[in-house]
């Protein structure tokens, strides 16, 4: 099975279908908000997109990634346990499988929503290159997804899985919390799109890398 | 030990000590600040500023801050900064300046790496009033004859500056001889600057060169007029009060001219079409994943990314920032007083940079150096610059009763008011004016005639650029014709 036919049977299942059409709606209506109508030709809806698509998709990759990591081990399942082809156990090769997937179907999620930043770009002319606009959302994504690994693998190890709905909202209010008190741009998706950071990029790189090692596709021993 | 042999000494070190008080005096920087002609303000108007400074630094610098603010908008700074090169003697610098009703003005000279001198102006004793420039003896006579209304100052020939920027808060300009004669570009650019001056009685010989301005009657030049009279004090009062009544004020002219935009922002797609666009992508994006596996979810990935394009190339406006401009030009003789106006519309946040004597029509942070205006403009906000006026040779004239043109493009769109439209005048052309229809006045200057008296000509050239409106007051005498 290639990436992209696991990314877009990833991408069929309920929960990110949902996901998606949900994304799309809110980024239709904050364009609908946003861009000028009747006599006003001033347009910023730039301002309010960009930064409304890059929380977003952070969210949404937190979020998936902190389900796909909270996942228990076979042994915590007990042997009687069967695990379904969406629920494999933590460390396996299904469970590397199914992390690459997500995090493949949460990239083609930022493919299909880049009209919308392409779209209030060209027309507001904001203060930040094309190039950031859409780099930023990315770094976010495959980063934010780095991150949910890691927060749900913790909460799983601390026995603490049932705070997991709270505890993903709390991250990126923390982030955002961090920047506004820093005064910088370092962390919060939000405030990172609006104007290029190397401090966020770097930050969201390490991120990614650690969730492209921990999801890479290794050998298991036979038993 | 004799007295004498002890009093030697201390007479030589009292002579030291004070030929090192008197160097050190001499040493010590002097720095004298002047706005306005006469150490007198203007306010709402362009003032000449002058700068004279004695054994200041080498490459010295002076930067005067003028708070435009008020109580309700906070401040609102306009720094000036110039060289002064310095070193040993006398560094003088002239500048005109657009001063706007200010809260403070602070300045200082900075040279070896701190302040060499500083002072300010208080806000309280600011004046609009037009100055009455007084090269006399007898200055106190037309200070009696112009009364508590007026704002008579008494200058020097010296003081006079050559600009005819400086001389915009200036009403009139009157020489009667008893001072020194002032020089003749002084004269004649008070007179372009839109003064009048008044030759007083006969002049002696060394006034002889202003009987090339003079005449017997009042001869306009450019904004302004040159008027030779004979007479009291009292006649001197009111023939400025009347030749200041009949002319329409300036700055409500620019004010007029600056009513309509000169830029028009590009219109944005329509939020319909963006809405619609929108939502039909989304829904066949998530159809497309949802209902065709791989093949399904790559179309909706090459559709994002075709879209993307479609977007940039139809949702992007051409020009990041528009420019337009329109040039008022006081006619009055063989040259007019221009008054260039600039609408500088940006889409994308920038600094607003022009290599020349300008100020922003509104009250705004600005900055002014020897290279020019600089001002910071936030995303999709326009701003009116407006550029000192200067003196261009007028191809609007009225030659033996007819409307001529002596320049090189065609006179448009010509309204002579009291009267109506009048024919275009080609280069070279002239034509007799004529009651015409009426009908509604050309937009670029549709609200400057209710500002103009009877008999004024308005007439616009060279609108496929730039328009200028070329405006000759009172030219024509239309009751005269009337009666014709």
């Amino acid at each position: 099975m290639t990436l992209l036919a696991a990314a877009a049977a990833r991408l069929a299942r309920q929960d990110m279908l949902q996901g998606l059409t949900g994304l799309l709606a809110a980024l239709c209506l904050v364009l609908a908000m946003t861009w000028p109508g009747g006599s006003s030709v001033v347009n910023d809806s730039w301002d309010v997109v960009a930064p409304v698509r890059a929380s977003l998709l952070a969210l949404a990759a937190l979020a998936w990634g902190a389900a796909v990591g909270a996942r228990p081990k076979r042994q915590e399942l007990g042997a009687a346990f069967v695990p379904t082809p969406e629920t494999p156990p933590h460390g396996t090769r299904e469970w590397r499988h199914e992390g690459a997937a997500t995090l493949a179907a949460l990239v083609a999620m930022f493919v299909v929503t880049a009209p919308f930043d392409v779209l209030s770009h060209a027309a507001s002319y904001p203060p930040v290159s094309l190039g950031w606009s859409l780099l930023a959302p990315l770094l976010g994504t495959c980063g934010y997804f780095g991150l949910g690994l890691g927060l749900g693998r913790a909460l799983r190890v601390g026995r603490l899985v049932a705070l997991l709905p709270l505890a993903v909202p709390a991250v990126l209010g923390a982030a955002v919390w961090l920047d506004v008190t820093l005064a910088t741009r370092a962390a919060s998706p939000w405030f990172a799109v609006l104007g290029p950071s190397p401090v966020f990029a770097g930050f969201m790189l390490v991120l990614t890398t650690l969730a492209a090692w921990t999801l890479r596709p290794v050998r298991e021993a036979s038993a | 030990m004799k007295p004498g042999l002890r009093a030697g000494p201390r007479r030589l070190a009292l002579a030291l000590a004070v030929l090192a008080a008197l160097s050190l005096a001499q040493a010590q920087a002097r720095v004298d600040l002047e706005i306005g002609v006469g150490g007198n303000v203007v306010v709402g108007a362009w003032n000449p500023l002058r700068v004279v400074a004695r054994d200041v630094p080498l490459g010295s610098r002076l930067e005067v801050t003028f708070d435009q603010g008020t109580l309700r908008s906070g401040a609102v700074p306009f720094r000036l900064e110039l060289p002064v090169s310095g070193g040993p003697g006398l560094s003088v610098v002239e500048h005109s300046v657009y001063v706007a009703p200010f809260a403070s003005v602070t300045w200082a000279l900075f040279g070896d790496g701190g302040v060499v001198a500083s002072g300010s102006v208080s806000g309280r004793g600011q004046d609009s009033r037009p100055l009455d420039v007084v090269l006399s003896r007898r200055s106190g006579n037309y200070i009696v004859a112009f009364g508590p209304e007026g704002r008579v100052v008494d200058v020097s020939a010296s003081q006079l500056p050559l600009e005819p920027a400086a001389y915009d808060g200036v009403r009139s300009l009157i020489v009667d001889g008893t001072a020194a004669a002032p020089r003749l570009e002084a004269v004649a650019a008070a007179a372009a600057g839109g003064a009048l001056v008044v030759i007083h009685g006969p002049l002696p010989a060394s006034h002889a060169e202003l009987s090339l301005l003079a005449s017997a009657d009042v001869s306009p030049l450019a904004a302004g007029a040159v008027l030779a009279l004979d007479g009291g004090f009292n006649d001197i009062a009111v023939a400025v009060q009347r030749h200041a009544a009949v002319r329409p004020p300036r700055p409500e002219l620019v004010a007029a001219v600056a009513a309509r935009p000169f830029v028009t922002p590009p219109e944005p797609l329509r939020l319909q079409v963006v809405v619609a666009a929108a939502a039909v992508f989304s829904l066949l994006a998530v159809t497309a994943t949802r209902l065709f596996g791989a093949p399904g979810l790559a179309s909706a990935l090459l559709l994002a990314g075709l879209l993307s394009g479609a977007a940039w190339l139809y949702a992007r406006p051409t020009q990041p920032q528009m420019i337009g401009s329109r040039t008022l030009a006081l006619v009055g003789g063989e040259l007019a007083l221009a008054t260039r106006l600039e609408e500088r519309y940006t889409l994308p946040a920038t600094t607003v940079q022009v290599g020349r004597l300008a100020r922003p029509l509104d009250a705004r942070p600005y900055q002014v150096d020897e290279t020019g205006l600089r001002l910071d403009l936030p995303g999709w906000r326009s701003v009116v610059l407006v550029m000192a006026p200067e003196v261009v040779d007028s191809p609007l004239a009225l030659d033996s009763g007819s409307l001529l043109n002596r320049g090189r493009s065609p006179l448009t769109d010509v309204l002579v008011v009291g009267l109506g439209p009048q024919p275009d005048l080609a280069p070279g052309a002239r034509a007799a004016p004529a009651r015409g229809e009426d009908g509604p006045p050309h937009e670029a200057y549709a609200a400057l005639v209710p500002l103009l008296p009877a008999g004024s000509v308005v007439a616009l050239s060279d609108c496929e650029s730039a328009c200028t409106v070329w405006l000759a007051p009172a030219l024509v005498d239309v009751e005269g014709l009337e009666e014709l």
